[in-house]
């Protein structure tokens, strides 16, 4: 037979609700597609509700060929045609919209929800939170509801009973949901390259820092990265996440320099950490692990400076594996580092040089050096600053004698002049300090407030040691992170001391929590679940052997068994409670019984009564009584619900 | 030449054989059959389903989807994708459900006349507690209608079907199908009944008229009954009509008499079949039910004299219906 309905117009309330949940679809694309393109979404949609509003006229064809035109022309010339998913939604942005105005039957609604859910999952080509995880599958149970209504006799949209009928297809839908989810193969790569373009606006280090550089990151709340270390946790003292490692400098900017020389593994001198970071988007190669690392990851790439980077930019959150322990045994220096670790720009000041010179005094050993320029730091007034005094000309002579007012990258890189002036060998570090415990995940969180720069000095008989010249000014800085709020300029920083001032603010700090949790788990289950964790949890559940095509194989043959399961569940019908004066009945007949009755198979009431009167005289009456009662209600008219629970209880009390 | 022969032997068997096995295959389908109280209970081993175009449609955006998911490594998209894979699963079984232990009872369709477009009753009942929605009726190749079923109650529909010839019409097998709810997939099932429909001769004009001997009046004279001459009164019998009865002598204290009328004026007419000089049955037929169509709005009676059966002369609806239906049932063999 012919479908009749797909011929049928659509009726407003279709109508009205197939506009609004494309509009829906395509509404959180407006913040990453090009202007012109979400304008040209809302025109076609606009011009459809004002020129014509009714269902049963649509745009014409002559407009909807030359509406093909522009937008072809406009995704040619708007969208981004090296990146394959602009691209793509783009179209299909625009193909909905030209669909939403030339609808007009039934079977321009199937069209046009097809394009709805394809437009949903592109969505998350561009955002995978959990928050918009959430609006997308609300706004498909809407598809889902439509497809159901557009399938209705009636024009009129019964929408209690569509939502109620669509969100439960939703739910049920989820057991395969789950299955599939877990047991189907994931690839490590794509199957074709794609570039996803780069990502804007991410913040993060960078690889080459001035002085005022990590102050302007400090005082982004924004995370960094959270950590969840398998054993005990470092005290905050010894947290630092070991980024960058800067060696040189014209007197302004630190950068890296070139050629580094690639390491493998660095021995530990104390227990080693284990531990998984899960970092955000940086769009850059830097990893920052625990200090010190003490080996590369599958997948990670590290050098002699025990800077850990992946070979691709880092362009969605990312979970990794580290191993790291506090000390490491010394390395050799190679002259190549000497000669690093004591380059100086050219034009320092004759005040800086002096002062180098007294931190050396004579024959002092180099631990004693690097304790008189710490001690330097912290006798001198010098104050610990998120907003210090713009420094011009020479910032080393500057900050030292006159400002006195510094971030962390002031006091490392000023550190390391000072020492590689007193023939230290010396390096500045960049990369982050602290992080908070998450009380609910149990796993610490590192912030971009938590950038932090530090120096390293080459000791003869220790290697590269870290020392914080920071800790000299401000040493609360170690043990607690900064409270990031508006500082006036030169003020000294506060610390996240950890106390909740008031019911309402440890409130938020819990809900603040709770959120990143959620966010971290939502990552690790879902947005970071990879073949790797697939087969931890294949693992974990005893399914070890599962893998390559297997695992296909037990995804399809797993949804469709599941898929017939459900279908049995279904079949499944209750069978319709038995008779209750049947089963009282029978009960009375299997009471007779274990008295000793032989009861032929076929024998009605009556007779059962005589029979049993006959073999048990003393109960003789209660027996008749029975059978009559069951004969007036078998066989006379409705009997009433008391009646029969009366019989049942009756029956229930006799015995022989 | 032997050879050809022989091919054209194996030709002719294997076309034989085909037409056998297309016999077994129709022999197997499946059909909802009436049970003894004539009431059909569709199960669910009775039920076929299939994706529609829409469902294959989906099908494809699945794949796409699929595909989009594997090569972003994107796992919201999979969980959407996977999330629609589902609904499209949960369609299957609720498009079934939809059919599952619905009950229909054919009634008997409306008598027409040949070309016209009779009605076949047909009742739908539910008593699983589900309303069902959007069931599509129709007989293969007709024009098919749609029915919402109550939880618990039933409905009336009318399926249609486009007569052709008259006689006595048995519409085949009627398919019930459903969409329902995505319109991704179609369940369908074919319900046996014993409904039938009387299809009347097409009216055709050119009975011969009043000359002709077929169509000649009574020569009787003044007995009988009618409604035209009043011959005298008579005692009243019950069941006589009020405006017959002779209110003056009743007012008169003279008993309650009624006026009779003769009916030496009726037309008693034959149309006769023998009569007619045109020689094709279905024609003849055909001008018959034209005539008797004709007569049914004139004051006249009319009979029907048919080879094997006679019609005696009379009047009214259900007269007309006894003449068309002995019209339309012509030479058919009990």
């Amino acid at each position: 037979m012919r479908d009749m309905l797909v011929l049928r117009p659509l009726s407003p309330a279709l109508f009205r609700a197939g506009s609004l949940l494309t509009a829906l679809a395509a509404l959180p694309h407006a913040w990453n597609l090009p202007l012109a393109v979400s304008g040209g979404f809302a025109l076609f949609v606009l011009l459809r509700l004002l020129l014509w509003p009714r269902p049963e006229s649509a745009a014409p064809t002559w407009l909807m060929a030359l509406l093909l035109g522009v937008s072809v022309m406009l995704v040619i010339y708007q969208a981004d045609l090296s990146e394959g998913r602009q691209f793509g939604v783009t179209l299909l942005v625009l193909m909905a919209g030209m669909k939403l105005l030339e609808m007009r039957t039934r079977r321009d609604l199937y069209i046009l929800v097809f394009l709805g859910y394809f437009v949903l999952v592109t969505l998350f080509l561009f955002y995978q939170t959990p928050a918009l995880t959430a609006y997308v599958l609300m706004v498909a149970t809407g598809f889902t509801a439509l497809l159901m209504a557009n399938n209705l006799t009636g024009d009129r949209l019964p929408l209690k009973m569509l939502g109620g009928k669509s969100l439960r297809m939703m739910i049920t839908s989820i057991p395969v949901m789950l299955l599939l989810f877990i047991l189907f193969p994931r690839l490590d790569g794509p199957l074709w390259s794609l570039s996803l373009g780069s990502g804007s606006g991410i913040t993060g280090m960078s690889d080459n820092i001035s002085m005022g550089s990590i102050s302007n990151l400090s005082q982004s709340e924004e995370v960094a990265f959270r950590v969840r270390f398998h054993g005990d946790m470092p005290p905050p003292a010894q947290r630092y996440w070991r980024g960058m490692v800067l060696w040189h400098t014209d007197g302004k900017r630190w950068t890296r320099g070139e050629s580094h020389a690639p390491g493998t593994a660095f021995q530990a001198e104390s227990p080693a950490v284990s531990y998984e970071v899960t970092m955000e988007a940086t769009g850059q190669h830097w990893l920052f692990p625990l200090d010190h690392v003490l080996r590369p990851g599958k997948g990670m790439v590290m050098n002699s400076d025990g800077e850990l980077g992946t070979p691709r930019p880092i362009k969605r959150r990312f979970t990794w594996q580290g191993v790291s322990a506090p000390r490491i045994r010394g390395t050799h220096l190679s002259h190549r580092e000497w000669l690093l670790g004591l380059q100086l720009p050219d034009n320092l000041s004759s005040r800086t040089r002096r002062l180098a010179a007294s931190l050396r005094g004579k024959g002092r050993k180099d631990e004693d050096v690097v304790r008189a320029a710490l001690r330097y730091f912290n006798q001198q007034p010098f104050v610990y600053t998120l907003q210090p005094p713009i420094l011009e000309g020479d910032p080393v002579d500057q900050f030292l004698f006159e400002t006195r007012k510094g971030f962390c990258e002031h006091y490392a890189t000023s550190f390391v002049i000072l020492m590689r002036l007193a023939d230290i060998p010396a390096r500045v570090v960049v990369g982050y300090q602290g992080g908070q415990l998450n009380p609910m995940g149990g796993h610490l969180v590192v912030r971009q407030s938590d950038a932090h720069a530090w120096a390293e000095v080459w000791l003869a008989d220790k290697g590269w040691t870290r020392i914080d010249p920071t800790s000299a000014v401000a040493p609360e800085r170690i043990e607690h992170s900064i409270v990031t709020a508006d500082y006036a300029d030169g003020a000294p920083v506060t610390f996240d001391l950890g106390r909740a001032s008031g019911v309402m603010a440890g409130f938020l700090r819990n809900m603040r929590w709770l959120r990143d949790n959620l966010q971290l788990k939502w990552h690790y289950w879902v947005v970071g679940f990879n073949s790797q964790r697939q087969q931890n949890l294949l693992d974990s559940l005893g399914m070890p052997k599962l893998t390559g095509y297997r695992l296909g194989l037990a995804a399809s043959l797993g949804a469709l068994g599941l898929a017939g399961l459900i279908f049995l569940l279904g079949m499944w019908r209750r069978r319709p409670p038995a008779d209750p004066l049947r089963r009282s009945y029978r009960q009375f007949i299997r009471k007779l019984e274990k008295a000793g009755l032989e009861i032929p198979p076929s024998i009605g009431p009556e007779d059962l009564g005589r029979l049993a009167s006959r073999a048990f005289p003393a109960r003789a009456a209660e027996v008749q009584a029975i059978i009559r009662q069951y004969i007036g209600l078998r066989y006379g008219p409705n009997p009433r619900r008391e009646i029969i629970s009366a019989f049942r209880s009756r029956v229930r009390r006799f015995h022989c | 030449m032997p050879r050809r022969s022989c091919s054209r032997w194996w030709c002719l068997n294997v076309t034989r054989g085909a037409i056998f096995m297309a016999g077994r295959l129709i022999q197997l389908l499946r059909v909802v059959r009436p049970a003894e109280n004539g009431e059909a209970v569709v199960r669910g081993r009775k039920i076929y389903i299939l994706p529609t175009r829409y469902g294959a449609m989906f099908g494809v955006l699945l794949i796409t989807l699929l595909i989009a998911s594997i090569n972003y490594a994107n796992n919201p998209a999979f969980i959407l994708t996977f999330l629609l894979t589902g609904i499209f699963v949960q369609a299957i079984f609720h498009t079934w459900y939809n059919l599952l232990d619905l009950r229909l009872r054919g009634r008997h369709g409306e008598p027409v006349f040949a070309g016209e477009t009779t009605f076949f009753h047909v009742r739908l009942r539910d008593a699983a507690g589900r309303a069902r929605h959007a069931l599509q009726l129709g007989f293969a190749g007709q024009e098919s209608v749609f029915a919402d079923c109550p939880a618990g109650g039933g409905t009336d529909v009318r399926v249609p079907f486009q007569t052709r010839w008259r006689g006595r019409l048995r519409p085949g097998r009627l398919t019930v199908e459903s969409r329902f709810p995505l319109g991704l997939l179609r369940a369908w099932c074919y319900l046996d009944t014993d409904m039938e429909a009387i299809v009347w001769p097409r009216p055709l004009d050119g009975y011969p008229h009043q000359a002709d001997p077929g169509y000649a009046g009574s020569s009787d004279g003044d007995r009988g009954m009618g409604t035209d001459d009043f011959v005298g009164h008579r005692g009243y019998r019950p069941g006589d009509p009020l405006g017959h009865v002779h209110w003056k002598a009743l007012a008169g204290e003279k008993g309650l008499l009624v006026k009779q009328f003769g009916g030496d004026r009726v037309n008693r007419l034959w149309l006769d079949y023998d009569a007619l000089e045109e020689k094709n049955t279905e024609i003849r037929l055909g001008m018959l039910a034209g005539a008797v169509q004709a007569l049914s709005t004139q004051p006249v009676h009319y009979g029907l004299r048919l080879p094997g059966r006679d019609i005696a002369p009379d009047r009214g609806e259900a007269h007309r219906q006894t003449c068309l239906e002995a019209l339309a049932l012509h030479g058919e063999t009990p």
